[in-house]
């Protein structure tokens, strides 16, 4: 860990490509902390020993084999009574991007990532936490070459990611801060998953999952009481006093899709005015609400979701109003309309398989039209289902596959289809010893929407380095969701030493 | 009284009787412990460690609810797993994971059980609480392992179990004083001896004798696998609400 700090001072003010190498060097020049196959130690089992315990034949007995690695624990982490437990833990990062179609840097991430947790108060039983927990994570990341693009990205950046304050009775519990909050059984496409918005800056997370932002929230979870097959009940709630948004990516940003290129380059030849963003600002008044009524019930995991909130991904308003001289000019406002949601979720365990699906309708979605007509969306029905099915080969090759299906009423003059489905994918397997896992993983849309298709490899060196490669392509027509990226085929490494 | 039973008609108990007799040397009715797994690679170690918690429940308390908090290495720093396991073979387990770098509770299958433990030389299946009838137990005799006489146990899984375990068969040599196990020879599925568990560390906490170490060793490899257990206490009278989904994230 100690290397870290020095690493980041001498970040500042080098090049990418500099910063990049400087750090790859110096992590490679560091002692080798291991050399696989070496003979192992003569140490062995086979022989009595005197028994501390009355009790002969403990191969163990002289603690000779269990010695400095196997030093005490202490009772204290599951024991009741009042406590005080810190921990702190973190990463240092070095992952950068390549543009393949350009070959140009599109990000030289290089992170110091913190996180550290407190409990406090009386256990009142054994193996429970403490009453009230604190969490806090942030970072400072420095990434020029992103920088450099746009002004989504400074070129170093302390932030403070998730706080909040857990406090855990019997029977409920409360979480109040801000955090992630994730909902939704299905993988890469989550129809109730409304709370967090996409990270802007970085909204792939992986070919098949994106990223997501904390926000403010209230999380209240009652344990209901069960009965019969019922195995355990919740009822959770969710406020966010002010609904957060998905940020329109800055002009030049690797993220910036086409058609808003489009809008600006409209914008910039004087063909309409268009607006800046309008976010939900009114705290309480555009607050939003989440409650999720889950169970496990012979094997089932169920959940019912409702929603009220904002649309994440605006869509753009249009309107005609006379300016100086008389003259009508056209209004173009990205702005993101209330709505509500609700829908079940499922997954349950068969063998080596796991099943999921969601089912989400939401009534009156704000939707664009595909003309020129005003106010330049409408509301229609959508509804969006899931169902996905994992099983794990032989050993360790794991299948991941799920299908996804939108319905959207009176699609007409709308700019989407009536249908639109497609897959979600992960097939990976893990090679030497579980050190090396290589796969290949991303979302296929069948209607338009495009493809993303990540091949990658990750190696795990001893508890600490991970140091990982991958390919991410997207393919299809600037007007699909994965196409708008097409440009954006990209390599990625990255290296980290967790701590 | 199985043991007694068995013992009226047969000058040696069966396979099966010694291992009842060992599957209830615990019967405990929660445990709470701290685990620290070192794994060896040649020079290179390997170290992880968690807390766990088992409750049992059920008429006959073989049903077992157990949550497993990893607290290393740091890349995996409060990941957790929890189990509710059944007696009944015909019923699926219910297991949950919890990323907390992906803030997500997630359903998972026993679909990896014959994958490694945490990179270890234990494979998942190694760590779960094996019904006794989901094998074949058959005495071959009795032999001293570590100065102490042993029951000899070969134990096949069950024909309909076979393609959910890695092993052909399990050598088990079993204290004829304390019912625990002294050793454990793995044979792949042909028939070739795959890796050997030896344990010790034999201590009784509250009145309940434990194997508080062992020793796993795969040669093909050149691995092997320390474990050891420790703040072990029986029966403190776990809440339930430790084996629920929502006790597992942050």
């Amino acid at each position: 860990m100690k290397i870290t700090l020095p690493l980041v001072g001498r970040c500042t003010g080098v090049s990418a490509f500099g910063l990049t190498m400087g750090l790859l060097v110096l992590l490679m020049s560091l002692p080798a902390v291991a050399r696989a196959g070496d003979p192992l130690p003569e140490t062995g089992p086979n022989d009595s020993r005197v028994p501390e315990n009355g009790i002969t034949g403990d191969p163990f007995a002289d603690d000779s084999l269990f010695s400095s690695d196997f030093a005490s624990d202490s009772a204290e982490a599951l024991s009741s009574g009042n406590r005080l437990r810190l921990d702190v833990h973190g990463y240092v990062e070095s992952r950068n991007r390549l543009r393949l179609g350009d070959s140009k840097l599109i990000s030289t991430r290089q992170r110091l990532w913190l996180e550290g947790q407190a409990g406090f108060g009386i256990v009142e039983n054994v193996g429970a936490e403490p009453p009230f927990r604190v969490f806090v994570s942030g970072a400072i990341d420095i990434d020029p070459s992103a920088a450099d693009l746009s002004d989504d990205h400074d070129t170093a950046r302390i932030y403070l990611e998730e706080a909040f304050l857990t406090v855990d009775r019997p029977g409920w519990n409360a979480v109040i801060g801000r955090k992630i909050h994730r909902i939704g059984t299905g993988d890469g496409i989550n129809p109730l998953d409304l709370i967090n918005p996409v990270d802007y800056r970085d909204p792939f997370a992986t070919g098949r999952s994106d990223s997501r932002l904390p926000v403010p929230m209230g999380l209240f979870t009652i344990n209901l009481p069960v009965w019969g097959a019922f195995q355990e009940a919740n009822l959770d709630v969710i406020v966010v006093p002010l609904a957060k948004v998905n940020r329109l990516n800055s002009p030049g940003s690797a993220w910036e899709p086409p058609g808003l290129q489009k809008l600006r380059a409209g914008h910039d030849a004087g063909l309409y005015i268009l607006e800046d963003q309008v976010k939900p600002d009114q705290v309480f008044d555009q607050a939003e609400f989440e409650v999720r009524l889950a169970a496990t019930l012979s094997g089932w995991d169920l959940s019912l979701i409702g929603f009220y909130g904002y649309l994440d991904s605006p869509v753009f308003s249009r309107e005609y109003r006379t300016g100086t001289g008389g003259m009508e000019k056209l209004y173009i406002t990205p702005i993101h309309p209330d709505y509500s949601a609700f829908g079940f979720a499922f997954a349950k365990g068969l063998d080596r398989s796991t099943l999921r699906g969601e089912l989400a309708v939401k009534p009156d979605l704000p939707v664009m039209k595909n003309d020129d007509s005003l106010p330049g969306y409408t509301r229609t029905t959508v509804m969006e289902g899931v169902l996905g099915i994992d099983r794990t080969f032989g050993t360790n090759l794991y299948v991941n596959l799920q299908y996804f299906l939108i319905h959207t009423s009176e699609a007409e003059n709308l700019i989407s289809d009536t249908w639109a489905h497609g897959i979600t994918y992960d097939v990976h397997d893990t090679f030497f010893q579980d050190d090396l896992e290589a796969g290949v993983r991303g979302i296929v849309g069948f209607t338009g929407q495009g493809l993303s298709l990540e091949t990658y490899a990750e190696y795990q060196l001893a508890d600490n380095w991970l140091f990982q490669g991958s390919l991410l392509f997207f393919e299809g027509s600037e007007s699909g969701i994965y196409g708008q990226f097409d440009d954006n085929d990209m390599v990625t490494l990255r290296v980290r030493y967790s701590f | 009284m199985i043991l007694l039973t068995a013992g009226i008609g047969h000058a040696e108990p069966a396979g099966r009787d010694i291992m009842l007799k060992a599957d209830e040397v615990d019967n405990s009715r929660d445990a709470v412990m701290s685990s620290k797994m070192v794994i060896e690679r040649g020079s290179m170690k390997l170290v992880r460690s968690m807390e766990s918690m088992t409750r049992q429940y059920g008429e006959n308390l073989k049903d077992e609810r157990t949550l497993i908090r990893f607290v290393e290495p740091a890349d995996v720093h409060d990941t957790a797993y929890l189990t509710w396991a059944y007696d009944d073979p015909g019923r699926e387990d219910d297991m949950w994971l919890y990323l907390p770098a992906e803030n997500l509770v997630r359903r998972i299958s026993g679909g990896g059980k014959k994958g490694a433990f945490m990179r270890s030389d234990l494979a998942n299946e190694d760590i779960e609480d094996r019904a006794v009838d989901d094998d074949e137990h058959t005495l071959k005799g009795e032999e001293e392992v570590s100065g102490i006489a042993c029951y000899v146990i070969e134990s096949i899984p069950r024909p309909e179990l076979k393609k959910d375990t890695n092993y052909s068969k399990r050598v088990q040599y079993i204290r004829k004083d304390l019912y625990l196990p002294a050793k454990i020879d793995f044979y792949d599925k042909r028939g070739k001896i795959l890796k050997t568990a030896t344990f010790g560390g034999y201590k009784e906490i509250d009145g309940i004798w434990t194997v508080t170490r062992f020793l796993y060793e795969t040669p093909r490899r050149k691995t092997r696998t320390l474990f050891q257990r420790s703040n072990i206490s029986y029966n403190q009278g776990l809440d339930d609400a430790l084996f629920l989904q929502s006790n597992l994230t942050r």
